[in-house]
């Protein structure tokens, strides 16, 4: 693990639906381009629609990209598992961030 | 919280019997009488979860209210149904290319409106 | 709904019809302005439109006609003529003769009838040049109108035909679908995921989303679609029903639907990988061939040979997952459901309870013995009993959905009452929870639910004020937790006043007006008797009674109340209930020759009771640093004998607070199967019920909150003497 500058942690909250996908997708922009590793914090999200899903896989691909990670930290509620479960992007939760990410298919992670 | 519906057409007698429909199920319903007030009602409302509105509306037409409402960043995403009567096939293309979410065929009944209500509004 | 808007249609067509008739008139004079004839057009189009909503069928189905007819002027097929107008205003005195009707039900009349046919042949006079109305049947125009059913009258032929597809009815069959959206479909407004939760609703789904073109960020366009679908979904729906889920992005998506053959269909066995990625297309049968020829896992083999992407292999694998576990549920069959009356359920369940208790005793008299072959039996013996036991329970399990569709009506009906505007949010109403438990849990949460509803949400005009929204909202949750239920009621209301209830606690003697108390405790005193901070005694939630029914009740459950509450923004109330009422996991202890169990969930710790301790008379003993009130369980229960010199406290905790039981010994964990106390005992102070234990002797539940409630009396009582 790295210094700890590198790591960068992104508390989200409330529900993203496609009006806050331009905005996550510049958020987790901005914070690629200054830390290696990113940590997605799902504690406080109630729920993510496809759009913030795939901003979340595309920061991902980058992050790998350029060496890094991006990694849940949190707890995925209950209620925002239960939501994904019919799209195959989750099973019910609550999820730990790592069960949350290993859940999400073809997810870009690094192997440690 | 409860979802909020605008309510578009020249009836009122349709409008107010959606809006019926629409409360007693936990919606909170606006109602506009053409696309001109309809617009209006965007800008002055805060927020839809969901518009209806119907094609043949004096002053403004249906399509050309979903046109604008679409320019609007706010309503950019908002499901959008048309009301529509099945002999009106052309339209409906109409509508979904102006940028409507889906239609509602009259006559319908009141589970139907709402069948297609949840579709797109939840 | 028809009846409360008819009166207002019948206004407004009335007007529409007055506008056509002068629009009608116009036109006569000026029969080519388009104006005029959008104008008519669009008039009748509202009153078509409008008639069949409100139970006008008839007057629908015969404007259509007229609709027709304008429609091919309004095109340019046919022009206006004197013929045109005339027909159309004898057509407009029809409509609203035909509105003026009490009952609209009836069948058309020869005016009608005939003027349906001058509209068709008027229409077609262009096109057929005015001889095509000769080879359609003559119509019945001078016949009055024989009863005759509605339906067989012309029907246009816009009107969608509805094909069954065949043998789709009843059994269920399997479809691979593909959703491909295209990337603009957020556009229209269309969630792409809701979509997939309607098709989850029709039956078992395997969803895999292909990912594979979602780019990296840098050139991510967050509001175009990227992401696509390959489910599997059986399904005793049928193809349109399937289809009607897409029915909106028939033009922005790429929707494919085949059924697929189950084993089960063709009494194959399993299909295996190979095969079902060569039935997909997604790899030839010579490649195929050639990777099977390997000894290696054939997914990875294909995926590392690039003969398929690494998304085709994972479909396909979850297709054959899906069919596995369909095919698992097909041999369970669909006839699997019987009926059985729940009296012989309950007596599975008594027996299977004694059986758990023998069962206990089996395992300590074998670890006794110390036979290895009797202990092996044994321990094989326990792990099926407590198999059984957890099926028989599952078979008293209910969904409590049912109960939650009732409140909805409590809240509809109490919040007009109230004049407040309310909506009940029900969750989780599929968790499953014992009968008897969900029957006794109604009235308490009703309580629950109508004191939120009095107290706690507030008057629209005060939710504006207060910058909410008018309407409150009443959410019910209810989900599992280890071997409990958690039933949650929370309201977003103006959350509890704690210092309210203190003083009023104070002034209804429940509280010294000295204490200290915390504030998870401060708000468990709405649920004391007699407790009530309601400004004026409303017919809802009556004069402090109820809130202390719930409490009493879930006690007797065997469950805990807490509350969380923000001033502003709500309170919730927690119920915390045992999953099964019949079993529970208990403590045996002994007093003299009486046996009691306690409940193992509220048992803290046992602990030695120093012979010093036992005469100071303040009933009070040292635990952890801190006094604790103990109840000699030998004094409560009038228990005859001599106490022996050295004794154990049990020390249990409920809501909050800890209590010490004095008992002679503690003999250990016992399974134990509740059965009520017999109607001479059913007002004995202090016990929930009784048990026979595997001997056949019966011990005592001990009521631990109400010992508990007990305990500082008694240490008053106690210093008193």
């Amino acid at each position: 693990m790295g210094a700890d500058s590198e790591i960068k942690t992104v508390s989200l909250r409330g529900a993203y639906a496609i009006d806050r996908a331009v905005d996550l997708a510049r958020e987790l922009g901005d914070v690629l381009a200054k830390s290696r590793i990113v940590h997605i914090d799902l504690s406080e999200v109630e729920e993510l629609d496809l759009p913030a899903i795939q901003v979340l896989y595309a920061a991902a691909g980058s992050a790998l990209a350029r060496g890094g990670a991006l990694r849940f930290v949190g707890t995925a509620s209950a209620a925002l598992c239960s939501r994904l479960i019919s799209s195959g992007f989750s099973i019910a939760g609550p999820l730990s961030g790592p069960e949350f990410l290993s859940r999400l298919p073809s997810f870009p992670e690094s192997r440690p | 919280m409860a979802k909020s519906i605008l309510i578009i057409d020249d009836s009122a007698a349709i409008r107010q019997s959606i809006s019926y429909i629409l409360q007693q199920e936990g919606y909170v319903t606006t109602e506009a009488g053409d696309g001109v007030e309809g617009l209006q009602k965007l800008d002055t409302s805060g927020k839809f979860d969901c518009i209806i509105t119907d094609v043949n509306m004096p002053n403004m037409d249906g399509i050309t209210f979903i046109r604008k409402a679409r320019e609007n960043p706010k309503f950019k995403f908002v499901p959008i149904l048309v009301l529509t009567t099945e002999s009106q096939g052309a339209k409906m293309n109409e509508g979904k290319e102006a940028g409507a979410t889906g239609w509602i065929v009259k006559p319908f009944s009141a589970d139907k409106l709402l069948a297609v209500v949840k579709k797109v509004a939840e | 709904m028809n009846e409360k808007f008819k009166e207002s249609f019948r206004e407004e067509a009335d007007e529409l019809l007055v506008q056509l008739e002068s629009i009608l008139l116009e036109l006569e004079e000026r029969p080519a302005d388009m104006e005029l004839i959008n104008a008519a057009f669009r008039a009748i189009h509202t009153v078509k439109g409008s008639a069949g909503m409100f139970g006008f069928e008839k007057a629908g189905r015969f404007t259509h006609d007229l609709e027709g007819l304008l429609d091919s002027c309004r095109s340019g097929r046919r022009a206006v003529d004197k013929n045109i107008i005339n027909l159309s205003l004898r057509a407009r005195d029809k409509i609203r003769d035909m509105l003026a009707e009490e009952d609209s039900s009836g069948p058309f009349d020869g005016e009608a009838l005939a003027l349906m046919d001058e509209f068709r042949a008027a229409a077609n006079l262009e096109a057929s040049g005015g001889l095509e109305d000769a080879a359609s049947p003559k119509p019945a125009s001078p016949k009055p109108a024989a009863p005759q059913p509605a339906a067989p009258q012309p029907v246009p032929a816009a009107v969608p035909t509805e094909y069954q597809e065949p043998g789709a009815a009843g059994t269920a069959l399997t479809y691979r679908i593909r959703f491909e959206p295209q990337s603009d479909l957020f556009l229209n407004g269309t969630r792409p995921l809701r979509l997939l939760d309607e098709l989850a609703a029709l039956g078992q789904l395997s969803p895999i989303p292909d990912v594979s073109r979602i780019p990296l960020l840098e050139s991510l366009d967050p509001e175009a679609c990227y992401v696509a679908w390959n489910c599997l979904l059986t399904t005793a729906a049928s193809l349109d029903d399937i289809r009607d889920v897409f029915i909106f992005v028939e033009g922005s998506a790429v929707v494919k639907i085949e059924r697929i053959a189950t084993d089960a269909d063709e009494g194959e066995p399993g299909k295996r990988l190979g095969e079902i990625l060569v039935d997909r297309g997604a790899v030839r049968p010579e490649a195929l061939g050639e990777a099977l020829r390997s000894q290696r896992r054939l997914g990875e083999v294909l995926v590392e040979s690039n003969v398929v992407s690494n998304s085709d292999l994972e479909s396909a694998l979850a297709e054959q997952a899906h069919l596995k576990r369909v095919q698992d549920k097909q041999a369970e069959g669909p006839s699997s459901s019987i009926r059985v009356s729940s009296d012989k359920l309950d007596q599975l369940v008594d027996l299977v309870g004694e059986l758990v208790t023998t069962q206990a005793r089996l395992l300590r008299t074998s670890t006794d013995i110390l036979d290895p072959g009797l202990s092996s039996i044994a321990e094989q013996f326990d792990r099926l009993v407590s198999q059984l036991r957890d099926n028989t329970m599952s078979m008293r399990m209910l969904p409590i959905g049912s109960t939650f569709n009732k409140f909805r009506r409590v809240v509809r009906d109490l919040s007009g009452e109230l004049g407040k505007d309310v909506e009940l949010l029900a969750v989780g109403a599929d968790t499953e929870l014992d009968k008897t438990v969900i029957e006794r849990l109604n009235d308490p949460l009703i309580h629950i639910i109508r004191n939120s509803l009095d107290h706690g949400i507030e008057s629209p005009a005060e939710r504006r004020a207060a910058g909410k929204p008018e309407r409150g909202t009443i959410r019910l949750t209810a989900e599992h937790s280890g071997a409990n239920v958690v039933i949650s009621v929370s309201d977003d209301g103006k959350g509890m006043d704690l210092q309210a209830i203190k003083a009023k606690a104070v002034e209804r003697g429940l509280l010294g007006p000295q204490d200290q108390i915390g504030d998870a405790e401060a708000y468990l005193l709405v649920f004391k008797p007699g407790f009530s901070t309601a400004k004026a005694v409303t017919s809802v939630s009556g004069r402090g009674v109820g809130m202390d029914v719930v409490k009493r009740e879930i006690d007797s459950l065997g469950g805990t109340v807490s509350v969380e509450s923000t001033p502003g923004l709500g309170s919730t109330i927690v119920l915390k209930i045992p999953l099964t009422l019949a079993i529970i996991e208990g403590l045996l202890v002994r007093v003299s020759e009486e046996y009691f169990v306690l409940p193992l969930s509220v048992v803290e710790a046992c602990v030695e009771l120093r012979s010093s301790e036992q005469d100071s008379g303040s009933r009070l003993i040292r635990y952890r640093d801190e006094l604790l009130p103990y109840v000699d369980l030998r004094d409560f229960f009038a228990v005859p004998g001599e106490a022996p010199e050295n004794r154990q406290i049990v020390v249990v905790n409920v809501q909050d607070s800890s209590v010490g039981l004095v008992v002679d010994s503690v003999i250990g964990d016992n399974q134990t199967v509740i059965k009520p106390l017999g109607r001479l005992y059913r007002d004995a102070v202090g016990l929930s019920g009784a048990t026979i234990m595997g001997d056949g002797r019966v011990a005592l539940i001990v009521d631990c909150a109400k010992l508990a409630s007990s305990a500082p009396e008694l240490e008053q009582k106690a210093r008193a003497s």
